[in-house]
């Protein structure tokens, strides 16, 4: 049991030595619940997201099925728990023609926060994925 | 020896969870001290000037803003009070519906009165001179009142030039401000001209307000131990110690107090129960938005020395939605044992009253379906309440004295009564 906690604290102590948790740059994804799309986003420092501290994400919708441009893409985070969103609006500007900048975005409180990710497709069809980060 | 064996393998970890728990503890207490300067605030160029600052201070127990001459902002945010007025709601020129906040710390806030109406502090401190509940008076005599003190004019034309010649009462009429006859009457530059010098003063009186930041507590103290290694328990008493676990644990007060201000610095809705049954309710946050949008002094606007900045544009970007109806800003809870009665409209006279609210939830009034739910009631002991009281009270620390009255002049003497 000794060896293998030692062997797991190595593992960790190399992982966070080299910067892999904490990198700006790397990227989550997921995807529309119905499969249509793959959601993928950078978020800039602070990484992970901090309560209360302002930060930004890149996000880059690929349609998985049609390879069709995606007509918009929504933002927004919730506390399901608390019954209550963010206190700023989300506005992403389209960057390129399958991504986005959303600037300013504020998880005001620790908890359990789900972020929404609302896809329109060119017939105006929604595809929403999420996806729940905690925060201490 | 299996038995002593696994008894050490016990007590090890043991030993282990409690110092995995204190380790917890001190993270949690480092996140809340110190005090760091606060945000930089680029709509204000004068928000570091040392002498913006001292004139600003001159401004802030100066009741010759007001319009009787008898009301300063030192009246609601009086010093020896943490720099509230010990009221259940604001006493100024009449009666007003919300208590009276610290200002001390105000400089980290990024929504300022109770219900978020303005974005700065700079125009936070115009609103009061020109509402009749509080000071009463308008900018054209607030301006007039700067130019007829020898002190006051000389100060303010070394920092920002000029003043306008408001002893010429055709082009400058009394009591003009917007929304009367006066201001109407008045030529656009003038208004220009009036406003202009009006902005200035409240820019000073932040320059003083940013310098206003809670003392050094017993609680910092034993953080800064923690960080010097030694941490010494006996800086903070046993039960505020039991009190700070309490806090950070499961008395859940950290999901809003949290950060060094001990506040989310956002808006919540607690269901308070009404100071007055008979009364409308407080929109809170509701009616504070809207008044934010309408605001002749934004962050965003023509008035600020930064339209285009990364803090004018978060605020430009604040959301409103159903949820913030009837919701305040959480306030800070340094000094709270010294800035009561508490809650937006004083509801509670006494730290114990506020406790014994969150242990129960009693009296609790759901104005509407579309309200946030972050209470759950504590179910504490006496003893439990007691600790948590005990930590509240030890986060009180004042600022430097030489803050705290009005400034005497630079060469040690009191002003002449003429700027009284």
């Amino acid at each position: 049991m000794r060896l293998s906690t030692l062997c797991m604290f190595t593992l960790i102590t190399l992982l966070l030595a080299s910067g892999c948790a904490q990198r700006p740059g790397i990227k989550d994804s997921t995807t529309t619940e119905d499969g249509r799309f793959r959601v993928t986003w950078w978020q800039t420092p602070p990484r992970p997201i901090e309560a209360n501290s302002y930060f930004e994400l890149f996000v880059e919708v690929e349609d998985l099925t049609d390879d069709e441009e995606p007509y918009d893409l929504r933002f927004d985070a919730t506390m399901p728990a608390h019954r209550h969103g963010m206190n700023m609006v989300a506005s992403p500007t389209r960057f390129t023609r399958d991504s986005w900048v959303v600037r300013d975005l504020l998880l005001h409180m620790p908890g359990e926060w789900v972020m929404t990710f609302d896809v329109t497709d060119q017939n105006g069809v929604l595809h929403r994925a999420s996806e729940t980060v905690i925060l201490d | 020896m299996c038995m002593i064996a696994a008894m050490t393998v016990c007590l090890t970890l043991a030993a282990s969870q409690t110092s995995d728990a204190a380790d917890r503890l001190h993270a949690m207490a480092k996140s809340l001290s110190p005090v760091p300067p606060p945000p930089t605030n680029p709509t204000n160029a004068f928000a570091l000037s040392p002498a913006a600052a001292l004139f600003g201070q001159r401004l802030f127990f100066d009741p010759g803003l007001s319009r009787a001459g008898d009301v300063s902002c030192s009246t609601c945010h009086d010093p020896t009070l943490a720099f509230a007025d010990g009221k259940q709601v604001a006493e100024g020129l009449n009666t007003g519906t919300i208590n009276s906040p610290t200002i001390l710390g105000a400089a980290h806030h990024r929504w300022l009165f109770l219900d978020g109406r303005a974005d700065t502090l700079w125009s936070q401190a115009l609103g009061p001179i020109e509402n009749d509940l509080e000071m009463g008076s308008s900018r054209t005599d607030a301006v007039r009142h700067i130019a007829g003190n020898e002190i006051l004019r000389a100060e303010y034309t070394a920092l920002f030039g000029p003043l306008p010649d408001v002893e010429n009462l055709d082009r400058f009429p009394v009591n003009a401000r917007p929304g009367r006859p006066q201001w109407e009457a008045m030529g656009t530059e003038d208004q220009h001209a009036i406003t202009s010098a009006f902005v200035n003063l409240g820019k000073a009186i932040e320059a003083y307000e940013r310098l206003l930041q809670p003392g050094h507590s017993d609680f910092d103290r034993w953080v800064a131990s923690i960080d010097a290694g030694t941490s010494s328990t006996e800086l903070m008493s046993p039960a505020a110690h039991r009190g700070f676990g309490l806090f950070a644990g499961d008395a859940g007060c950290r999901q809003c107090h949290f950060g060094p201000m001990f506040s989310d610095l956002e808006f919540h809705d607690l269901a308070l129960p009404p100071r007055d049954p008979a009364a409308a309710p407080l929109p809170g946050r509701g009616a504070g938005y809207e008044l934010l949008r309408k605001r002749e002094f934004a962050a965003d606007g023509i008035w600020s020395a930064a339209p285009g900045s990364t803090k004018a544009r978060r605020a430009a970007g604040a959301r409103i939605g159903p949820e913030h109806w009837g919701s305040f800003r959480t306030p800070s809870l340094r000094n709270v044992a010294k800035t009561g009665p508490y809650m937006h409209a004083g509801q509670f006279e006494t730290l114990s009253e506020v406790l014994a609210f969150y242990n129960t939830l009693d009296g609790q009034v759901r104005r509407h379906h579309h309200a946030e739910s972050v209470l759950q009631p504590l179910n504490f002991t006496p003893d439990q309440l007691a600790d948590l009281e005990a930590f509240l009270k030890a986060l009180s620390g004042d600022p430097p004295a030489i803050l705290l009255r009005k400034p005497r002049r630079s060469n040690g003497t009191e002003p002449p009564k003429s700027a009284e």
